[in-house]
């Protein structure tokens, strides 16, 4: 295969734009990771989870075009938002784009799922109790 | 008084042609024997001149060049494209990434510290968090 980078500029902005979106509207941080790993999928995606600034908070996208598999990792907060099912659900959704080729449809679409399932309806009064 | 010698004889107008034709070895009279189609074809093509080259073969080239072009171009213009199955061949992309280090995939396995370490820590880890997994 030639050698290249994996996104086109107009792609990571897409990609960059959707991760913000996401972050706006859930407060969590967003991360995706797009490359092999060297190891098992699931440890090496909990390996960049930890290399985040906040892993708690973090909610991490780890796609393996090579070895086909996809890992979403939800800081132990973050899983407090965003639940396994609805990581599930985002993950058949991005699942369905990358298995016809469609790795940037995948990542904007299951990115902006994640954000959807993530966000919750602030709280006029004890939304932050640890600061009261 | 025209000269003539022995043998010759007198021309006459209209008949200039004969002595031409019967060169062939062909009776003037009697119909052509129909040629190779080879032959035929070489003439034909002999016969065509530039301008007609050009629009009968310079046009529809050219329309054919430019409909492949105007399909090819998309790919072309994005580079090679992700298929599902094949090696990937991209180096590693982390969007949004840590901010305190530049993110080096090489060295992430390097990067938590000595390896029973990392095996604590990813144990530690997995108990806590959560997400999905998937497969395509």
């Amino acid at each position: 295969m030639p050698a290249g980078d994996a996104f086109t500029p107009d792609q990571l902005y897409d990609i960059e734009r959707a991760v913000r979106l996401a972050e706006e509207v859930s407060g969590l941080h967003f991360s995706v990771y797009v490359g092999g790993a060297d190891s098992e999928t699931r440890p090496f995606a909990l390996e960049l989870l930890n290399e985040l600034d906040d892993p708690d908070h973090s909610v991490l996208v780890y796609v393996d075009p090579a070895g086909r598999r996809l890992e979403i990792v939800t800081g132990s907060m973050a899983r407090r938002q965003l639940s396994d099912s609805s990581a599930g659900l985002a993950a058949l959704t991005m699942q369905t784009s990358f298995a016809t080729g469609d790795l940037t449809g995948g990542l904007v679409t299951g990115v902006q799922q994640l954000g959807a399932h993530a966000h919750q309806a602030p709280l006029l009064h004890a939304n932050e109790p640890h600061k009261q | 008084m025209p000269i003539t010698t022995k043998g010759d004889r007198r021309l006459t107008p209209g008949s200039d042609r004969r002595p031409e034709m019967a060169a062939d070895g062909n009776d003037p009279d009697r119909p052509e024997v129909p040629r190779a189609e080879g032959a035929r074809l070489r003439i034909v093509i002999a016969q065509l001149s530039g301008h007609t080259l050009l629009v009968f073969v310079g046009i529809p080239v050219l329309v054919i060049a430019v409909v492949a072009l105007l399909v090819f171009a998309p790919s072309i213009a994005n580079g090679p494209r992700y298929r599902p199955g094949l090696s990937w061949w991209a180096p590693p992309v982390w969007i949004n990434g840590p901010t305190a280090t530049k993110p080096d995939p090489a060295n992430l396995p390097e990067l938590p510290g000595a390896p029973g370490t990392t095996a604590t820590a990813g144990a530690g880890v997995a108990r806590t968090t959560g997400g999905a997994s998937a497969s395509w």
